[in-house]
Formats: C-alpha cells, sequence, structure tokens
C-alpha cells in the first residue's frame, strides 16, 4: 500500500515538522526571551542574570566536553561497528540475496549523473537484484534530459516527482520508498561513491543483527579532501564525527542522528514509519531520532560512502544552516510532548537526544559570546568581568575555555589520523576558525526557523572535477 | 639498529573497577584517622583553593606563579574543596591522593595483564601496595601519587605504542604527559627524555614524511599546549610569560655531600633501578629495540633525579625516585613478560616477581627514608608575631601596621585566618608595597629558603635576603623557622619649590 509523500505530515502531524512551534513552544520561548531580556535590561537584577547564564552555559559546556570524551573513548576503544570479514562477503552466494532497492534523488545535477551510472555500476551486487530509481524533480529538465540521453542499465528507472510543495529531498525519497521493490532500501546522494561491497556488507549486518536493528549508517567521508582548506576541515569534521562518535553512540545503544545518505533500511519498517518528513530539512536526523522513538534501532556499518566535500564558502554557509535549522526542526518536534518522549526513547536516550540535538544547536550559538568574553578578558584585562564568574564557575569555565577547546580541536586532527590521512591532522587542530563558520551559520539557521523554516538551500556539487584525489 | 619487532599479545583486559573502587575505599578510611598528620603540601594546596574559590588574586597567583607548584594537584582538589569547604581539612587531599593511589594499582595491573602475565602480576602488584612509601603517600594527601599515576600512563601507553601503534596508546600517552607536565614541573626532564624516544622509535620505522608528522603532532601538542598554557597564564596574571621559571637562576641551598644523601635516600629502592638498567643491556644484546627504547624510558628517571642532585635540588629527585619504584615494578613485568629473555627465564619468573613485595617488607624494617625529618608544628605564634609587633608602635598605630607573609607557604599558615593585618605575598615589590600602604608601618615575614621554600619568588628575587636582609629591609626578629624584616620608608624629598 502506498502511503503517499506526505504520510507522516498528514498521520502524525506531532511527528512533521510542518508547523514549526506548537503553541505551548512559542509561548515558553517568548516567555523565556522576555524574562532574559527583562532581566539584562533592569539594573538590579542584570548581574544575577548574566550569572545564571554564565553559570548554566558552563556547566552545560563541561558536560558536553566530558559527553565527547566519553564517546571517543568508547569509539576507539570497543567494536562498535558491524563489520562483515572478506570471507563472509565471499560466502555469501548471489541466488540468496535478496533484492535491494537503491534511490538516488537528484535536483539539478545533470553533470552527476555519468558518475552516479558508473559508481552503481561497480556495486559487487547482482545486476538483476537491484532496484535503482532516479528520482528526478519535473520542473528540471536538465537532469532528466541527461538521464534520458544516457542509457540507463535495466535495473535503473527513472522516477518522476511531480512538481509540488514542499519540493524537497524527503519527500522525493518517500515518492521512491513507495515504488521500491526490494527488501532493504539505501539512499544515495547523486555524487556518492560507496564501496563496491557495501549492499552485501549491509545484507549480511541485517542478517547477524538483532531484529530490532531497522538501518545500518555507513561511514561517511570525502574523496576531494585536499581540495582546500575548507574541504580539509570538513573532512576533519567528518572523521571525527564518523569514526570517532558515531560507533560510540551505537556502542551506547544510542540515538543515531543519520547521516543523509548511504543509510540502509528494511524497506518494511521504513514504510512502518512513514519514511521521511518532507518538510524537515534533516529528515535523516529525524528519522533516526524516530527509528528508536518506535523501539527500533540503528548501527552503524564499518563500510564508506565516498562524496563531495562542499568547496565553496558560499554553498557551505547554505548547506551548514540548512543542516543546523533541521536539527533545529527535529529538537522541536521531538520535544512537543517531553512525557512521552522519556517514555518512549527511555531516560538514558533522552539525555543523549539532548545532548546531540540540543547539545550541537547551544554550543554554536552561545560559542560566538564567550569567544567575544574570552577576548576581552584577554585583551582589556577587565575585572568587571570576574563578577560573572563566582569561584566554582570560573574553575569550571577556565576548565572549559583550555581543556575543553583543545579536545575538540585535538579530536578532529585524530579523525584525520584515525583516517589514515596524515597530511590533514595539522588542519585539524586549526579547528576553531571552522567553529566561527559554525556559529555564523547557526545564527543564520536560527533567523531562518523563523522567518522560513522550510526552506531547502541546495548545496552546489560537481565542483569538484579531477579524478586524481581518489581515496 | 635493526631490531626484530617484539609482538606483545593482543589480551585485552579491562581496567578492575572494584579493585580501584575497594582501594580507594581503603585509603580513604586509613586516611581520615590521620588528617591530623596531613602533608604540608596538601595543607598548603587546600588553602590555595580556598583562595580559587574565593576568586582572589592571590589564589590565582598561586596556581601557576611557580614551576615547583604545579596547577594540576590544585586544580584536582578544587571540586572537593568547593563541595566541603573549610570544614574538613585534608579530605579533598586525601582523596584525590586514596583515588590516585587506587589508579596506579588499577593501572599497574592492567598493564602486567596486558603483557598476559598470569598470576605473578598479582605479586608485582602487591610489592607496590605494600610499599610503605607509596602507603604513606596514599593516606598523607601527597601529590606524588598524582604523578606516579601519569608517569605509569605514559610509560605504559608508550610500550604499547612502540609495539603495537595503536592510536588509542598514543593519544593516552600524550594527554598523560600533558598533564604530568602541569602536575610536576620536575618531570619535564624526564618527558624531554620520552620525547625523544618518541622521535627516534617514530625515525627508526619506514613511516611517510606526512605519518611521522602526524604522530609527532598528536604526541606532542598536549605536553606542548599545556607549556604555553602555563606560560599563558603566566603572562596574564603575573605579566610575565616566564615569570614560573624564574627560580631556576637561583642556587641551591642543599649543604653536604648530595650524592651520599641521595644513597641514603635510595635505600633499598636502588634495586628498582637496576631492572631498567638490566632491562637496557638484555635488550641491547638481543637487539630488541622496543625493549630498548622501554627500558631506556625506565631508566631515564634516575638520570634525570641525578641531575637535579648535583644542582643540589633533592626533593625533585626524590620525586622522580618514586617514579623509579613504578616503573622498575613495570621493567619487572616488561622483562619477564615481553622482553627478549622472557623466555629463557620462564622458570625463574616466580622468584623474579617476588622481589618487589621483599624489598617493600625490608623497607618496614630500615629507618624511613624521608628527606628531612618534619618538624612538630608550632602553632598559636602568629598571634605573639602580631602581639610583638603591636607593641613596638603605639596602640593607635596597631590598625596602620600590615605584614606581608611571603611565598606558598603563607597558604598554610594563614589558613583560616581572615586578618587584615596579615597579607599574603607571592610576589611581593617593596616598593609597590609602599605605594599601596602608605602611612603604614610594614613587615615582611619570610621563611627559611630550605627545600621547595628556596624557589619561592621572594627569595629568586631577593637572593640571600634570609641570611644578609636588603637594603631596604631591617631584621626585627626569628619565629620558628620564618624571619620578619620591617621595611624601611624613607620620606620623600620635600619639593623645591624655589627652584
Amino acid at each position: 500500500m502506498k502511503a503517499g509523500p506526505l504520510a507522516i505530515a498528514d498521520q502524525q502531524p506531532e511527528l512533521s515538522a510542518r508547523s514549526t512551534f506548537w503553541p505551548w513552544q512559542r509561548i515558553l520561548i517568548a516567555s523565556i526571551f522576555l524574562a532574559f531580556l527583562a532581566g539584562v535590561l533592569w539594573a538590579p537584577s542584570r548581574v544575577t542574570t548574566a550569572r545564571v547564564f554564565v553559570t548554566l552555559s558552563t556547566i552545560f559546556y563541561l558536560a558536553f566536553t566530558l559527553y565527547k570524551v566519553l564517546l571517543m573513548s568508547l569509539s576507539t576503544n570497543h567494536k562498535s561497528l558491524i563489520s562483515p570479514t572478506p570471507e563472509e562477503i565471499a560466502a555469501v552466494k548471489d541466488l540468496d540475496l535478496p533484492v535491494y532497492s537503491v534511490l538516488v534523488p537528484m535536483y539539478h545535477e545533470a553533470e552527476s549523473v555519468p558518475h552516479l551510472v558508473a559508481a552503481l555500476a561497480r556495486m559487487d551486487y547482482p545486476a538483476d537484484k537491484m532496484d535503482i530509481q532516479l528520482l528526478l524533480e519535473e520542473d528540471d529538465n536538465a537532469t532528466r534530459k541527461a538521464v534520458a540521453n544516457l542509457a540507463l542499465p535495466k535495473n535503473c528507472r527513472a522516477t518522476v516527482v511531480p512538481d509540488s510543495q514542499p519540493k524537497t529531498k524527503p519527500k522525493a525519497c518517500n515518492i521512491g520508498m513507495d515504488n521500491a521493490q526490494g527488501k532493504y532500501l539505501v539512499i544515495y546522494d547523486a555524487e556518492d561513491r560507496p564501496e563496491p561491497d557495501q549492499l552485501k556488507k549491509a545484507v549480511i549486518g541485517f542478517s547477524k543483527s538483532d531484529p530490532s536493528v531497522i538501518c545500518l549508517q555507513s561511514k561517511l567521508n570525502f574523496y576531494n579532501p585536499r581540495q582546500n582548506i575548507l574541504t580539509r576541515w570538513f573532512t576533519a569534521e567528518y572523521s571525527a564525527w564518523f569514526d570517532l562518535s558515531l560507533p560510540g553512540l551505537a556502542r551506547l545503544n544510542a540515538v543515531i542522528p543519520l547521516g543523509g545518505t548511504s543509510n540502509h533500511f528494511i524497506t518494511e519498517k521504513l514504510r512502518e514509519l512513514m519514511g521521511w518528513d518532507p518538510f524537515n530539512v534533516t529528515e535523516d536526523c529525524d528519522l533516526g531520532v524516530r527509528v528508536y522513538r518506535k523501539g527500533y534501532c540503528t548501527r552503524m556499518l564499518a563500510t564508506t560512502t565516498w562524496e563531495e566535500a562542499c568547496s565553496s564558502p558560499k554553498y557551505w554557509f547554505r548547506q551548514r544552516t540548512r543542516w543546523l535549522k533541521g536539527y533545529m526542526q527535529t529538537f522541536l518536534v521531538h520535544t512537543r510532548n517531553p512525557f512521552k518522549l522519556a517514555q518512549e526513547l527511555g531516560t538514558r536516550n533522552v539525555i543523549h537526544f539532548h545532548m546531540l540535538i540540543a547539545g550541537v544547536i547551544v554550543c554554536f550559538l552561545i560559542n560566538p559570546f564567550y569567544w567575544m568574553l574570552a577576548l576581552l578578558w584577554f585583551l582589556l584585562r577587565n575585572n568587571e568581568l570576574k563578577i560573572l564568574f563566582p569561584g566554582p564557575v570560573f574553575a569550571m569555565g577556565a576548565l572549559c575555555l583550555f581543556a575543553g577547546n583543545f579536545v575538540f580541536a585535538y579530536a578532529s586532527g585524530l579523525g584525520c589520523f584515525w583516517r589514515k590521512k596524515y597530511d590533514l591532522v595539522k588542519y585539524g587542530l586549526l579547528a576553531p576558525v571552522y567553529w566561527i563558520m559554525m556559529s555564523y551559520s547557526a545564527w543564520r539557521a536560527l533567523f531562518q526557523l523563523f522567518s522560513d523554516p522550510h526552506k531547502w538551500e541546495k548545496t552546489k556539487h560537481g565542483l569538484f572535477k579531477s579524478e586524481d584525489d581518489q581515496p | 639498529m635493526s631490531a626484530p619487532e617484539q609482538f606483545i599479545p593482543d589480551a585485552k583486559p579491562r581496567i578492575n573497577r572494584w579493585l580501584i573502587l575497594g582501594l580507594t575505599i581503603l585509603f580513604c578510611t586509613a586516611g581520615i584517622s590521620q588528617l591530623a598528620s596531613i602533608s604540608d603540601e596538601a595543607i598548603t594546596r587546600e588553602a590555595i583553593c580556598l583562595r580559587l574559590l574565593g576568586n582572589n588574586t592571590e589564589g590565582r597567583q598561586a596556581l601557576i606563579s611557580s614551576a615547583w607548584w604545579a596547577p594540576l594537584p590544585t586544580l584536582l582538589r578544587l571540586p572537593i574543596v568547593c563541595a566541603s569547604g573549610d570544614r574538613w581539612p585534608g579530605l579533598s587531599s586525601l582523596v584525590v591522593s586514596s583515588i590516585m593511589g587506587a589508579l596506579l594499582i588499577g593501572l599497574i595491573e592492567l598493564a602486567l595483564h596486558s603483557w598476559n602475565m598470569k598470576f605473578q602480576r598479582h605479586l608485582l602488584v602487591a610489592g607496590l601496595g605494600a610499599n610503605p612509601l607509596f602507603i604513606e603517600q596514599c593516606l598523607n594527601g601527597s601529590s606524588n601519587t598524582t604523578i606516579l599515576f601519569f608517569s605509569a600512563m605514559v610509560a605504559y601507553c608508550f610500550s604499547i605504542w612502540i609495539a603495537r601503534r595503536k592510536l588509542r596508546a598514543l593519544v593516552l600517552f600524550a594527554i598523560a604527559a600533558g598533564l604530568l607536565l602541569i602536575t610536576s614541573f620536575e618531570t619535564a626532564s624526564w618527558l624531554i627524555l620520552v620525547i625523544l624516544l618518541l622521535v627516534i622509535d617514530q625515525c627508526r620505522r619506514k613511516s611517510s614524511d606526512n605519518e611521522t608528522e602526524a604522530v609527532l603532532t598528536l604526541g606532542l601538542l598536549p605536553i606542548v599546549y599545556s607549556g604555553l598554557l602555563w606560560i599563558l597564564m603566566n603572562w596574564l596574571i603575573m605579566g610575565d610569560p616566564f615569570y614560573f621559571l624564574r627560580s631556576f637562576a637561583t642556587t641551591s641551598s642543599a649543604s653536604g655531600n648530595v650524592m651520599l644523601e641521595q644513597c641514603r635516600v635510595t635505600g633499598p629502592y636502588v634495586v628498582f633501578c637496576i631492572i631498567p638498567l638490566l632491562l637496557v643491556i638484555f635488550s641491547a644484546i638481543a637487539r630488541d629495540g622496543n625493549g630498548l627504547t622501554f627500558g631506556i624510558m625506565a631508566f631515564a628517571p634516575i638520570l634525570c633525579g641525578l641531575l637535579f642532585s648535583h644542582k643540589g635540588m633533592l626533593w625533585p629527585s626524590s620525586g622522580l625516585l618514586h617514579i623509579n619504584l613504578v616503573l622498575g615494578i613495570l621493567s619487572l613485568g616488561y622483562l619477564l613478560c615481553v622482553s627478549s629473555v622472557a623466555t629463557k627465564i620462564k622458570r625463574a619468573r616466580h622468584i623474579l616477581a617476588i622481589i618487589p613485595l621483599l624489598l617493600s617488607l625490608l623497607t618496614y624494617l630500615m629507618p624511613s627514608p624521608t628527606l628531612a625529618d618534619r618538624p612538630a608544628a608550632v602553632t598559636g605564634w602568629l598571634d605573639d608575631l602580631k602581639m610583638h609587633v603591636k607593641t613596638q608602635h603605639d596602640e593607635r598605630k596597631a590598625n596602620f601596621i600590615k605584614i606581608y607573609v611571603c611565598g606558598y607557604d603563607s597558604f598554610r599558615l594563614l589558613k583560616g585566618l581572615e586578618d587584615p593585618m596579615l597579607l599574603h605575598s607571592l610576589d611581593l615589590d617593596f616598593s609597590k608595597a609602599v605605594t599601596d600602604y602608605p602611612g603604614h608601618q610594614l613587615y615582611i615575614l619570610v621563611s627559611e629558603p630550605i627545600g621547595r621554600k628556596a624557589m619561592d619568588s621572594i627569595h629568586w628575587k631577593h637572593n640571600m635576603l634570609f641570611e644578609q636582609g636588603e637594603d631596604v629591609l631591617l631584621y626585627d626578629s626569628d619565629w620558628h623557622g620564618w624571619r620578619l624584616f620591617e621595611i624601611i620608608q624613607t620620606e620623600k624629598p620635600k619639593p623645591n619649590y624655589s627652584q
């Protein structure tokens, strides 16, 4: 039965970002903002308000840093990945393999089509058991023409997504899911280059896992890390996230915010979840949370999909803004009924949810404030700043400033080392510059959340032309 | 050296949390009854914590202004002092030293276990656990257990890194080394040697330039960062980035034959110096690069200790001697299980493994090898001193008397006292003191420059002050190892308006 592209929004509106804020959320946010504003503007309470703010954010920083250290420690120490061995892969018989659906949503990506078809042709999976759908938007004539001009293999078909609102990737994916014929389903972006044995690994991974595992997330990394400084930082960030954080989360059986591509699902279970929320601009992260809310879980698969890192600052800001706005949407959607969330996720996972989703947002939003404060202190040695930091808060703040920032920068370098991209280690250590860009994007995302919550700022791909810099 | 790579069995034991918890409780319980005899260092550090929590300048100065009072042991006590306040003096130090002592035993056990040492490892662990020096340090709130823990961590992770090239080991090595530097600056000399070994080890491998650069970046960054942070803090708080290192210009105050003194202190622990040496010799003969590197690293503290002894500084060499106790045990484990001679001495393993335990038991029969007997604390003399100063002046002037108590010992001396007449001073400038308190009678109280106290800024700024005074100081009186001087204030020349 076809659920339709807007199923989740229509049937479970409380789990969709169609409406960004619920009334009580609006009231609460406005109240907090007004209370803060009043506290700051009314002279007698100014210091107390500032102290409360500083104390709470310092505690948060400390907790967030320790959380990051814990994840890194678990990621490097334990076998948290599902890693089928070469022998296991070789032992799989083609006849036993199920049909695998591959969805590739595309929009204004005509130049990626030949690369994509070549990459999919390299997959080590029986061609007759691959059900590939290129999801093309009705108004994207260029891509449709490029696909039409190419002799597509038999297992590959183009599915046209009707031109309607919202015009988002998750909507296209939902249409693809409705038409999928495979037992399993995976999403790839047009510019992706998955490792050839990834589908077989996923099949083995599902067969070895507990029935509650309905999703396997592959690691993501980039094939153009050395294109410019931005792609170097991006690679360091992805390496730290996919190699040194997500395996730790999997180990803890914590909520895993899915990456935008290379998520392998059991199709039937994905349909049960009603697919992706077409109104959420990070539909992957939202789906990752819903997987756990339904009592299922996600595991990490030891395989990598190589993507193109955004090399243009302009498009990078737009992409990052969308991601962070999506995180905000996801947080708002899932906290609409906090008690139900706690009931479905359990206390431990609620903490993970807040650390992973709210933590990231808060961190990037308040960072600029603390950088300015630190700069003022260093340059002016202003003793008046001391009143904001009572003794214990000062100690915690200093720890976060000097140890916390170091941990995050060091983690970026470690990620590169872990990926054996040794020459990038030193760039990973320059991550603080990258964080400034992230904070700018976070504030941009916050403004956009109020002004244009469903705006999908498309990332421009195909900026990397060289084939030499392959993994 | 074309060394055959030694295989360290990839056993993956886990740290025994229950052992650590049990030992922590045991040490704390045993130490709680002896809180009155907590070490001077512990009391000083707790007093600094209280100042820090009070957001006072002298607290921040005390945290970073001396290489001989490294900041981390103070910071580790901070959360407990924050929770307990001044109600249980010595408690935070006891808790920290107990936890670190328990962690150390847990780490040694883990290291020996990961080297596939069977039940003999319990003998080695017992050798450390029964050692009177170690027990004393766990119970008296000393920072030495912290130093020992980080040193053992550096050594163990280094051994794993050179044998198995595990990134996790490199990271833990680097972090432990960075933390060790800000726990005990005395160990910097040893750390330099270890870093040198890391570089040599990296260079003898045929890895790419990029990999070498990455290894050294990640391996050295925490140490460099710790050092730079200390420098930055000195610049921000003291106004001089290298303030904490200035004491190195001071000459030693130790007297007598330091080498003999060292031997007296070393006592039976000299065996622990021999074990790494044996490891070095055997590994060199067997052309075992990893064993040789580990042996040199474990032997290095002795060399550094001798260097300090040669400079006449006995307390850092004593600290390094304690490190040697731990590294000696680790070296013995390495020698018996991992090194190239391990298979040849398989039968003698039990006998050799019992050596540390026997030595520890032997130590109980010997006089306590401490550097200096701690004089019985004399209390109440500060009131006498104040009275003495007041009686020298008109009663009405009593509110206009200030006594600067100099050096780190001032924190111990003035702990819990809130007396406007007595002021802490870590960075005293006589002329500034006069400007700060115009019209006051000003005094300074200086401790005798013995051991670590000789490194206080008042002594390196005014060398021989205690013995010979200064131009602007007038000797007043002696007080239980302290000396009181009055600051002579010359009258400002009156402006001559006729010119």
